[in-house]
């Protein structure tokens, strides 16, 4: 319980400062000041007041640059996120409830697409769509749908084995409108649970192609961005490093966390 | 005598040339009957009912002969046409309370489906007949009960609201799954009394499958007994506990267990009894 109320907190946190960035943000991301740069957060000795984690080597604001780049990150997670939730729960739905060919043809498409190195696999495909943020979204959603076609499929052979879904053809509902009604609400706690978990993974995910510098254009703050900026100043200061990872540890972690409070409490026999 | 469901010399295989599960099967249920179908766990006889349910498993066809419904042949209908006829007069009630209720969606919505979707009553009435039904198979507070998730109900109190869902639409003919396997022995009890007096209150005509001869004692007015995918014979009650049934029948109401003898509770079907039957088995049907 603990865990599903801290976890969510965390991202209706982060949500809102997201939605809320330019209310929040102390500085805009982007105003360079040379006089100011790498200020140390207000604990360490020298710091600044209004700069509360200090200033980054051009002497932009970090936590002005974390609160927009969290706009990135929670974009992609639900976008990427659902789409490769869509995709690949539609195509797992239709090969575990209609079986025969179609569920070879998805099973061999999951396999295939399942042997390329989903990180190369996105740096190909964003190289080749042009970088940006749509293109991220796009390359995470064609990667990731196998994550859940395969899952989805396996829980709806499960379930369309159990009786209920025979009488309700037997009662005279259509095959499409069974997986509705009674296939899909029993299918969907499974599918909520992956999408948690898939929304973490896509952060990392655009974390890595903004450290590569192929998601948004560099000018835009994101946590990927700031954690390849900060590397180059290790030495120095070491808070610029340490914001963004800090940023995208607790995301991560309450996005998987929040995918197994979610877990068990969707269990309908558990409750 | 022409019963309601009349199975002559009904064949089931796996595949187009494989194996049959089912081999010249005959068996004819009159109006008002409880028809028993007995074997031991393989034998074919849910494969009968899914058979005119028209639930056979992908794979598996009706390779010879025929299943009549109420003068209506079955094995010719299209998958369409068969459904429309299932769904409008035959009812099952399934074996496993557990799984053949869907865990997400209340009981009111599960019981009134074939009554709306099948029948095309309106929502109103039909959860009006669903209430008049829990009420008949003894369930205390039906307007709850219509609320609640399969979860919150016990499995004898599932196996009720699983009965209620087949008389509801008050159909033709039901076929009963082993309806009491996956309960315990004092359950099965209250739900076999349950079955008969519902039977007896609609005179609706049943096949019932099962593996244990004392339910055959309890409810059937005829039984087939089958092994093997064959029938070893049709008889009344009367006939297959009288003094001469087929050995096999006797072996298998000798296999039932007994409390009243504890140390000789549980008596195997003899080999010599299964190698004679086999033996039968392979003069008529080759």
């Amino acid at each position: 319980m603990a865990r599903l109320w801290l976890s969510g907190g965390w991202l209706v946190l982060l949500a809102l400062a997201a939605i809320f960035a330019p209310l929040i943000a102390p500085h805009d991301p982007l105003a360079q000041d040379l006089f100011l740069e790498k200020l140390p957060p207000f604990w360490m000795e020298g710091a600044e007041p209004g700069y509360y984690l200090g200033t980054d080597s051009l002497g932009r604001d970090v936590l002005s640059r974390l609160i927009y780049g969290a706009r990135v990150a929670l974009i992609v997670a639900v976008l990427a996120g659902g789409s490769a939730a869509i995709l690949g729960s539609v195509l797992g739905l239709l090969a575990g409830y209609l079986g025969g060919w179609t569920d070879r043809a998805v099973g061999r498409l999951i396999d295939i697409w399942m042997s390329f190195p989903p990180v190369l696999f996105a740096i190909l495909l964003v190289a080749v769509l042009g970088t940006g943020l749509s293109s991220v979204i796009i390359a995470i959603a064609v990667i990731d749908w196998t994550r859940f076609a395969r899952v989805v499929r396996a829980e709806t052979m499960a379930q369309s084995r159990m009786d209920y879904v025979a009488s309700a053809t037997v009662v005279g509902r259509s095959p499409l409108g069974t997986l509705w009604h009674e296939v899909v609400p029993n299918v969907l706690p499974t599918i909520l649970v992956l999408l948690s978990l898939e929304m973490g993974i896509t952060v990392i995910v655009e974390a890595i192609l903004s450290f590569v510098n192929l998601s948004v254009s560099s000018d835009d703050p994101t946590w990927g961005g700031m954690i390849a900026e900060g590397r180059t100043q290790i030495h120095f200061a070491l808070w610029i490093l340490v914001a963004p990872m800090v940023a995208l540890f607790l995301t991560v972690l309450a996005f998987s966390q929040f995918g197994e409070g979610l877990k068990d409490r969707l269990d309908p026999a558990a409750s | 005598m022409t019963g309601i469901l009349e199975i002559d010399s009904l064949s089931v295989r796996i595949g187009p040339r494989g194996p049959r599960i089912l081999q010249d099967v005959s068996l004819s249920v009159a109006p008002g009957e409880i028809h028993g179908l007995i074997g031991e766990s393989g034998a074919g006889k849910s494969m009968i009912g899914k058979t005119v349910a028209g639930l056979l498993p992908r794979g598996l066809n009706v390779s010879e002969g025929s299943v009549r419904f109420d003068g209506k042949e079955l094995t010719a209908l299209p998958r369409r046409r068969l459904r429309k006829l299932v769904g409008e007069r035959i009812a099952i009630i399934p074996q496993d309370p557990l799984t053949a209720l869907n865990p997400s969606r209340r009981i009111a919505g599960q019981i009134t489906d074939r009554l709306v979707h099948t029948l095309g009553w309106d929502r109103r009435r039909a959860l009006l007949r669903a209430e008049e039904t829990l009420n008949e198979v003894s369930i205390r507070n039906p307007a709850q009960t219509l609320r609640s998730y399969p979860h919150e109900l016990s499995g004898g109190m599932r196996q009720r609201v699983l009965i209620a869902a087949a008389f509801a639409a008050a159909p033709d003919f039901i076929i009963a799954d082993e309806p009491t396997t996956a309960l315990d022995v004092t359950v099965q009890r209250q739900i076999l009394q349950l079955i008969r007096a519902m039977q007896a209150r609609h005179g609706t005509a049943m096949l019932f499958v099962t593996h244990d001869m004392g339910v055959v004692a309890k409810l059937c007015t005829r039984a087939t007994v089958l092994y093997a995918g064959k029938v070893v014979e049709t008889g009344t009650a009367e006939h297959l506990f009288g003094p001469n049934p087929h050995p096999y029948t006797e072996a298998l109401i000798g296999a039932t267990p007994r409390y009243d003898r504890p140390e000789d509770s549980l008596r195997p079907v003899p080999e010599r009894v299964i190698e004679a039957l086999r033996a039968e088995q392979e003069a008529t049907h080759g």
